[in-house]
């Protein structure tokens, strides 16, 4: 009897102690249990055109999740799991082991599962508690692989990033931009995650909405609207097949606003849709034509005669050109010291002025208007027009590209031991000199508007709420000590390039659209020469200023400056005249620009 | 009937049947709370199925209850060996249940025979005992028992139920004390048992203090009643030898008994497997405070984190839902059901009644004990019943008829 009330006694005292003396504290317990404080995603800002098109927007996808503290058999789940969505075992283990430290919070299995996968998942629902699936925004892009170097693509930060995101209020799992738009406008684009509290069961199924604490909303990022426009990037698209490497950019040389741009070869965005796997980002990444490589602002090629313009403006501003009395003329080559320096036609160009020579292209009369400029002079005015420093547009990983001064020989070749013979090859846009295609666009752009220097770029405006929230500023500066008289000699000498009869670019001419140009052949030490056009029109007002670099066209000799100007036109030959897109959005909002690069294309086929 | 209303109202101990009906219905209460939920398991209207099994456990109750008393004595050795036999039948073929060979069903009905064993022991103990009173002094009298209780163990066992064969171990050793064994006596017997117990605890948690207390005890026993030399020797022996062979005992131990143990010991170490089940319980009772969340509003019984709660975990839905006042009562209730048990045992005149009347309260006490205990971490989860509360048709007629017993004794209290 004793030992009975003893024992009774025992069990008293333990339900006294667990309900009365400690009640507070398991009643904190259950309500941990009943209660998930879920992450609400913010819908991502959409991006359009210049025209309101959509160019970037979300579409709902479903994400299968786990909430490790309510596994009650965390083998027996994960084997389920595994066969449903066909991950293997030790991947999901590594991914609920990546997030030990927040074991409420559900972790990411498979994003973006069929709707099988999710039909199985309620199926053996009864089998699977804390197995969920959440809707999230995936990225979706209408037009494949348009501009998809310039929108850029999201992913999933690294663990390092992610730390100091969850500062700034990111949540696990979370999707930021890595490229492009997407990772120069992230802060805009994101917006900010709102959470809510939910009762759930032991299965973790949501019973219901719970008023305490209140439910914070999600603030939706902000949309962009860009300066591309879709008919002129459309057109552009097509006239540079994939199968080329290259880039071509089209600016309005008024405001720097950059209204197409292609990089060459493309990948297809969707496939960044949500988050890659890792063995397709292995073959994008390690594909040798790297094709995720931004050409427009990461690559930096020598850009040829295309940079004669600058040598022409020095020296005229210099006085240097009034001396071209006393050149030589062009026989094919020319001797400096004991060096001798070849014109790319091969039986010369006689005697010429300097409107002829930048119209053929003579290698001969640069070599010696650069000769008298000298390196240090031809070098300030290279800068001048923005070589050598970056744009400043709004896309990561721009290059600076490369304007050489005697210290940068003096560094590459030891101090005295280079010849003043290496200006002779800066004359005329070969050797060390290196230019981006947006700083190639902007060159261009100059001689478009008359001598300005632009800061190019590609954000339009922001919208939020239908509001314009950001207006980026327009930065023009006239160029200093460029006469009138001076530009209109080069702009006319341009003009004549496309339109005279002895012109390099020829076959840029489009009837009754005042084009002007340039052609260029960058000798590539490593294989075939890269081939530059530059071009702006229309001549008296122009509005679109564009350029072009395809690389490995020329072929033929690579040795010396034996080229063939007509090689240029090689690229443009096979242009790809199927619309992949649907036709309704091929509409042609700026048919003359549109008109003018398609013909572009054409013409100097 | 009207001969029998007279017999129950002069004779019978009428509350015990009152209390146990009083407890059924709470359980039916409380089983309909932990089905009704639309959550996970969909259980349909059990309470309604434990309304029909009550229903026959009460015509059972009073069946037995008006059953001629000298039946119990004489069909003893009949049931024991008829239980054996199913006992090992249940091994072979087996419906299975989590890993354990437990039952046959019958149609719609599952039949436990582990649960009728416990009467079946009780009656032949109490038979075997009473034969043999006066022979206790000397131990080869205990062979006997022993052997009666060892064989219905060993088949539980291999079934594999830990829980329910401890039962009849706990059966055995009041209802030896109650013949008259002496308790020094069954300390000795016991004490290998509890040796073990105190090393396992020392192996897994580090907790040497109960060994101590337990070799000091031992040694103070000895010292006290002076036994034999030959006794104290194979003591000594058996007891050396259970220290070293407890790590293999440990080692044949299936894993999902091992982890019982394990988080028994310890339910915090692994929150999301083994010790789910004692921690979400006591979160249950725990948040229950005073009068509890009330009937329907449990977070815990509603949203399932309480697991097995219509069986098992039945204390710890009342728990939630209606506070400590309520498990009080219910814990009250079945204070009152031993209570009248063991004044039962102590009014009758024949030593065969009187040692049924402890048998079968030491089943009842043992399994609130373990069941109640399980609840509130006290003990580990074995699977026992909570009678009269769980659900299940085997765990509620069994425990009827054992109150249908003790009626008829206290019926026939004037008999030898």
């Amino acid at each position: 009897m004793g030992i009975l009330f003893l024992l009774f006694g025992i069990l008293f005292f333990r339900l006294f102690s667990l309900q009365i003396l400690h009640g507070a504290h398991y009643i904190r317990l259950s309500e941990k249990n009943r209660v998930r404080v879920e992450p609400v995603e913010a819908p991502r800002g959409i991006i359009m055109d210049r025209n309101g098109t959509v160019l970037v927007d979300n579409r709902p996808s479903y994400t299968i999740s786990i909430i490790p503290h309510q596994i009650e058999h965390m083998d027996r789940t994960i084997t389920m799991l595994s066969e449903i969505i066909g991950m293997d075992p030790g991947t999901i283990r590594k991914k609920i082991e990546a997030q030990k430290s927040w074991p409420y919070q559900p972790v990411k299995l498979k994003r973006d599962v069929g709707f099988s996968v999710l039909s199985k998942i309620e199926e053996h629902r009864y089998e699977l508690p804390g197995v969920i699936y959440q809707i999230v925004g995936r990225r979706r892009y209408p037009f494949d692989d348009l501009a998809a170097h310039l929108l850029g693509y999201v992913g999933e930060p690294s663990r390092k990033k992610f730390t100091h995101l969850a500062s700034i209020g990111y949540l696990y799992g979370e999707l930021i931009g890595k490229q492009g738009m997407e990772r120069q406008y992230e802060a805009i684009l994101h917006g900010r995650s709102g959470m809510r509290t939910l009762e759930v069961n032991a299965m973790g199924q949501e019973i219901g909405p719970l008023s305490d604490p209140p439910e914070k909303k999600a603030e939706p990022g902000a949309d962009l609207r860009l300066t591309l426009d879709l008919s002129v990037q459309l057109a552009a698209e097509q006239a540079f097949p994939d199968s080329m490497s290259g880039s071509l950019v089209a600016l309005d040389p008024r405001n720097g606003e950059v209204l197409a741009m292609v990089s060459r070869p493309s990948f297809d965005l969707n496939l960044f849709g949500g988050v890659l796997p890792p063995d397709q980002w292995k073959t994008l990444n390690d594909d040798p034509r790297h094709p995720l490589l931004n050409r427009s602002v990461q690559s930096a090629y020598p850009p040829g005669s295309t940079l004669k313009m600058v040598t022409a403006l020095a020296g005229l501003a210099t006085g240097k050109v009034r001396e071209e009395k006393g050149f030589l003329p062009c026989t094919g080559s020319y001797r400096f010291g004991n060096r001798v320096f070849k014109c790319w036609k091969e039986e010369g160009h006689g005697t010429l002025d300097l409107m002829g020579a930048i119209t053929q292209s003579c290698d001969v009369y640069f070599y010696q208007l650069g000769e008298k400029i000298g390196l240090i002079t031809w070098g300030l005015w290279a800068e001048k027009f923005g070589l050598g420093r970056r744009t400043d547009i709004d896309l990561p990983g721009e290059v600076p590209g490369l304007v050489p001064s005697p210290s940068y020989y003096d560094q590459r070749y030891g101090k005295g031991k280079w010849s003043r013979g290496l200006m002779l090859n800066l004359a005329i846009g070969q050797g060390e000199v290196l230019m981006t295609p947006i700083q190639m666009a902007c060159y261009t752009a100059a001689f478009a508007n008359g001598g300005s220097i632009l800061r190019p770029h590609i954000l339009k405006e922001v919208v939020e709420d239908g509001r314009r929230l950001f207006h980026p500023t327009r930065q023009l500066h006239q160029i200093a000590g460029i006469s009138p008289g001076d530009m209109e000699l080069i702009r006319k000498s341009l003009f004549a390039v496309v339109n005279a009869p002895h012109g390099t670019g020829a076959r840029a001419r489009v009837p009754g659209f005042g084009v002007a140009g340039k052609t260029g052949t960058a000798q590539n030490p490593h294989g075939e020469d890269h081939s530059w056009f530059i071009a702006f029109a229309p001549f008296d007002h122009p509005t679109i200023a564009i350029a072009a670099v395809v690389e490995n066209a020329g072929h033929g000799s690579s040795v010396g400056s034996a080229r063939s100007e007509s090689i240029e036109s090689a690229p443009w030959g096979n242009g790809n005249k199927k619309c992949k897109m649907k036709s309704a959005k091929c509409k042609m909002k700026n048919a003359p620009l549109t008109f003018f690069i398609l013909h572009f294309s054409f013409y100097i086929s | 009937m009207p001969a029998l209303a007279t017999q129950l109202k002069r004779h019978g101990d009428l509350l015990l049947v009152l209390v146990s009906l009083l407890l059924v219905a709470s359980g039916i209460v409380a089983i309909y709370s932990a089905s009704h939920h639309t959550g996970v398991e969909r259980l349909g209207n059990i309470y309604l199925k434990q309304i029909l099994w009550a229903a026959l456990a009460l015509v059972l109750t009073f069946g037995v209850a008006l059953m001629p008393y000298r039946i119990f004595y004489a069909l003893a050795i009949v049931f024991y060996g008829g239980m054996l036999l199913l006992l090992l039948a249940v091994l072979i073929p087996g419906q299975n249940s989590g890993g354990a060979h437990r039952w046959f069903a019958l149609g719609p009905v599952h039949f436990q025979p582990s649960e009728w064993a416990k009467i079946a022991v009780v009656l032949v103990l109490a038979r075997v005992l009473s034969d043999r009173k006066r022979t206790l002094e000397k131990s080869r009298a205990f062979i006997l028992p022993f052997v009666l209780v060892l064989l219905p163990v060993i088949f539980i066992l291999r079934q594999p139920d830990l829980g329910t064969a401890l039962v009849f171990a706990v059966i055995l050793f009041p209802m030896l004390y109650w013949a008259g064994a002496r308790l020094s006596t069954l300390f000795f017997i016991l004490s290998p048992l509890l040796n073990l117990v105190c090393a396992l605890l020392w192996i897994l948690s580090n907790h040497y203090l109960p060994w101590g207390l337990f070799v000091a005890f031992l040694i103070g026993i000895i010292f006290l009643t002076r036994p034999h030399l030959f006794s104290i020797v194979v003591l000594a022996a058996i007891n050396l030898g259970v220290g070293i062979a407890t790590p293999f005992f440990w080692g044949r131990l299936h894993t999902y008994q091992q982890n019982r143990i394990v988080a028994f010991l310890n339910p915090e170490f692994d929150p999301l497997r083994a010790g789910y089940q004692i921690i979400q319980s006591k979160v249950a009772i725990g948040s229950g405070g005073l009068f509890g969340k009330g009937f329907l509003d449990g977070t815990q019984t509603q949203l399932a984190f309480l697991p097995a709660q219509h069986t098992d975990f039945i204390f710890s839905v009342i728990g939630e839902e209606l506070g400590f006042v309520g498990v009080s009562l219910v814990l009250i209730a079945f204070m009152i059901l031993i209570w009248r048990g063991l004044a039962i045992a102590t009014t009758v005149k024949s030593p065969f009644a009187s040692l049924i009347a402890v048998g079968l309260v030491s089943i009842l006490a043992f399994h609130v004990f373990v069941n109640v205990g399980m609840t509130v971490g006290l003990m580990p989860v074995t699977g026992l019943p909570l009678p009269f509360l769980s659900y299940g048709g085997s765990s509620l007629t069994v425990n009827m008829i054992l109150i249908g017993l003790l009626l008829n004794l206290s019926i026939n209290r004037h008999e030898y």
